[in-house]
């Protein structure tokens, strides 16, 4: 009986791996035959991957908002050469594993000019050695330093890093006067990165750090015991290297302990939603940023007005970036064709900066933008403001 | 081995050797090789889950030991890379023999909720040991194997999971037509029967764990020289979740039926990705309605340790 049933088993085995493989074989040589389309067809397939379910959904949805809104102004005026750009999204669930799956979907698929990719840095380094390998131009929002000493040839930073953000708030930190400081930053790679920065750039101002304490992200939840520690430790300032949920409640929590130490973070605080969680609690605070909604610059204005009429909400950093990143990338096909290669040599060496509404932007030897300057922002009378001494 | 198996053997080999040369596509060989590493995987946990009724939630930490293990024993100290994947196999079955044994008072539930702890404190110290594992950063750069100083390429992959694939199906096999796997089954169905039959439980369920976290390591050990980069993401809780969907939805208990729901499970939301965010959704909905139309899972026969056991209350109670 036992005997019977594995040899059905072993051949419905067979059965199914060769029906998936005829499957796939066949989607095979469907990609092969497209391969002289990227020139052909009418449109410009450009890959977008990033979150959309999970937990940084959000920021993934405001990226694909971002890109979008890029890619309808450009259409709109004609597109490039005449070909409209058409956006191919994936989702990659915040997962590395399919962060890779997707990477070799666009790998394989001919079509495409160049990715807008993840939000994870785990997800971006995942991917980062198929986009090499087939030549495909990437341009990610990670922020981790593991992509600049990998220094992958067809992968570009658009996002800031964790180095330039955290020792721009260290200076400014000690140019307020606070000389001895506490982190309580978020145990990934995200805050991780913030805290070895700016333990680091304190102390070669000549600052202390009081202390360092690591928290869960999305499970920490009680951080009166942290505060406590903070306040006993003698520190005159503290830093957070984390995202705005966990920043209000920090806040909050801080409020009810009397604690009054002036707070310093990076673009992770800076969101509409922790002035909205936080309240009276995070008056004050200080974060890094790359531009603010209100500020009265026209290429900003416009940006945020045509955002504001398509999607009913205000832009967060990560909308603007991939909005940056699909302008530049318009930019570069505009100039240099389609190209994989040409697109990659031209990112390398910009002749001239691109000005987005970011910011002023070139790469570096590793594939950072570079930015001259960070915006200083502080909460004040419950929304945020330029800092101003 | 009966000469009519021995034909099935070959004809899967020679099908699992030719259908690649048709791939000419970078996306469907890398489905390919993640549905085989699936496979691999899936097979350890069916002797753990299917064979041996052992329910464990912490199964993506083999996954990540055997991963982590050839990755920093190859990036660190230089050693080879097939003895750095043997290495894992090995690294995996021992972090298998550390679990099996305060787990062995454990049952049902409680020893689910022991496992699930285990997976969480394992991805707690990939994130934590930063001299070791580097951290939430991950492990990039991972290098590749090379034959006779050729740089694998995906069609060299895919061969070489695909083989280790079937080595491991074979072994899989034997175990579940041992007296391992009778063991193993003797245990799952009713513990205090088979105790009172001579079979020592605590050994057996400690074997169970221990072959199982050895395929398990033999897939991360292959995963991380293949994706070149790992991160403690990469071996989280939901994705020992997907393992434990994939063998209940091919259908535990059967062998085949795990890897079934492995290429179920891998493949269907990569066909779905047309539907971007909402085919997990579409999933989901598929997933619930296998488990209510076939819940002995798609090959069928996987519960029937579970209405045995039924049979056997029922007549307890007559009693």
């Amino acid at each position: 009986m036992s005997k019977l049933l594995r040899k059905r088993h072993i051949a419905t085995l067979i059965a199914v791996i060769t029906a998936f493989g005829l499957f796939l074989g066949g989607c095979g040589s469907g990609g092969g035959s497209s391969t002289s389309g990227s020139s052909g067809s009418g449109t410009l397939d450009i890959g977008w991957v990033a979150p959309l379910t999970g937990s940084s959904a959000n920021d993934g949805q405001q990226m694909l908002n971002g890109a979008k809104l890029a890619a309808k102004e450009i259409n709109d005026t004609g597109g490039i050469d005449g070909k409209k750009i058409k956006i191919v999204a994936q989702d990659d669930k915040a997962d590395p594993k399919e962060a890779a799956n997707i990477a070799n979907m666009f790998a394989g698929n001919k079509n495409l000019v160049a990715v807008l990719g993840n939000y994870n840095s785990s997800c971006g380094l995942a991917g980062a050695p198929v986009y090499d390998q087939a030549k495909l131009p990437m341009i990610h929002v990670g922020t981790s330093p593991v992509f600049s000493e990998q220094n992958h040839p067809y992968v570009f930073r658009i996002s800031v890093t964790d180095a330039f953000q955290g020792s721009f708030v260290t200076q400014w930190m000690y140019d307020e006067g606070h000389k001895n400081v506490a982190i309580i930053y978020e145990n990934d790679d995200y805050g991780r990165g913030l805290k070895d920065t700016v333990s680091s750039e304190m102390r070669k101002l000549g600052g202390k750090v009081a202390g360092t304490w690591s928290y869960m992200l999305g499970q920490t939840r009680d951080y009166t015991a942290i505060l406590t520690d903070v306040k006993n430790s003698g520190a005159d300032a503290i830093f957070i290297g984390g995202l705005y949920t966990e920043g209000a409640l920090i806040g909050k929590q801080m409020q009810g302990l009397g604690i009054k130490l002036p707070v310093y973070g990076t673009d992770g605080l800076y969101e509409e939603s922790l002035i909205k969680l936080g309240g009276s609690a995070v008056n004050g605070w200080k974060v890094s940023g790359l531009f603010l909604p209100t500020e009265n610059d026209p290429k900003l204005q416009k940006f945020i007005k045509n955002y504001q009429a398509a999607y009913k909400s205000t832009p967060g950093t990560y909308a603007a970036l991939d909005f940056d990143a699909m302008n530049l990338l318009a930019k570069v096909i505009k100039t240099v064709g389609t190209s994989h290669e040409k697109i990659q040599a031209y990112l390398v060496k910009m002749p001239g900066p691109f000005e987005g509404v970011t910011g002023n932007i070139t790469f570096n030897d590793h594939h950072d933008a570079v930015r001259k300057t960070l915006k200083k922002l502080v909460v004040k009378n419950g929304e945020w403001q330029l800092f101003q001494k | 081995m009966s000469k009519n198996r021995l034909i099935q053997y070959v004809l899967l080999v020679i099908i699992l050797v030719t259908v690649p040369q048709f791939i000419k596509n970078d996306y469907a060989l890398h489905l390919l090789i993640m549905v085989a590493t699936y496979g691999i995987l899936v097979l350890g946990l069916e002797i753990i889950l299917g064979q041996t009724g052992l329910f464990s939630l912490g199964h993506a930490a083999f996954f990540g030991m055997g991963a982590y293990t050839s990755a920093l024993l190859v990036m660190r100290l230089g050693v080879p890379i097939w003895l750095g994947i043997i290495l894992a196999v090995l690294a995996s079955g021992i972090l298998g023999f550390l679990l099996g044994f305060p787990t062995l008072r454990l049952r049902g539930d409680y020893l689910a909720i022991a496992t699930l702890g285990f997976g969480e404190i394992f991805g707690l110290i990939l994130v934590n040991w930063d001299s070791l594992t580097h951290g939430p950063m991950g492990i990039p750069g991972i290098v590749r194997p090379q034959i006779f100083g050729v740089v694998f390429d995906k069609h060299m992959y895919l061969y070489l999971v695909i083989a280790l694939f079937i080595l491991s199906l074979a072994v899989a096999f034997r175990i579940s037509n041992s007296f391992l796997g009778r063991a193993f089954r003797a245990v799952r169905d009713d513990e205090d029967a088979a105790e009172f039959l001579g079979i020592h439980i605590s050994k057996y369920k400690i074997i169970a764990f221990v072959i199982g976290g050895m395929f398990a390591g033999l897939a991360g050990g292959f995963y991380a020289h293949y994706v070149t980069f790992i991160s403690p993401d990469s071996f989280s809780y939901e994705d020992s979740e997907t393992l434990l969907a994939m063998v209940f939805l091919g259908g535990a208990g059967t062998v085949v039926g795990p890897v079934v729901g492995a290429v179920v499970l891998v493949l269907l939301p990569e066909i779905l990705s047309f539907m971007v965010q909402w085919r997990m959704l579409v999933v989901g909905v598929i997933m619930v309605l296998v488990m209510i139309f076939r819940p002995q899972g798609l090959m069928g026969g996987g519960m029937r340790f579970l209405k045995r056991k039924k049979e056997l209350a029922t007549m307890a109670e007559k009693d």
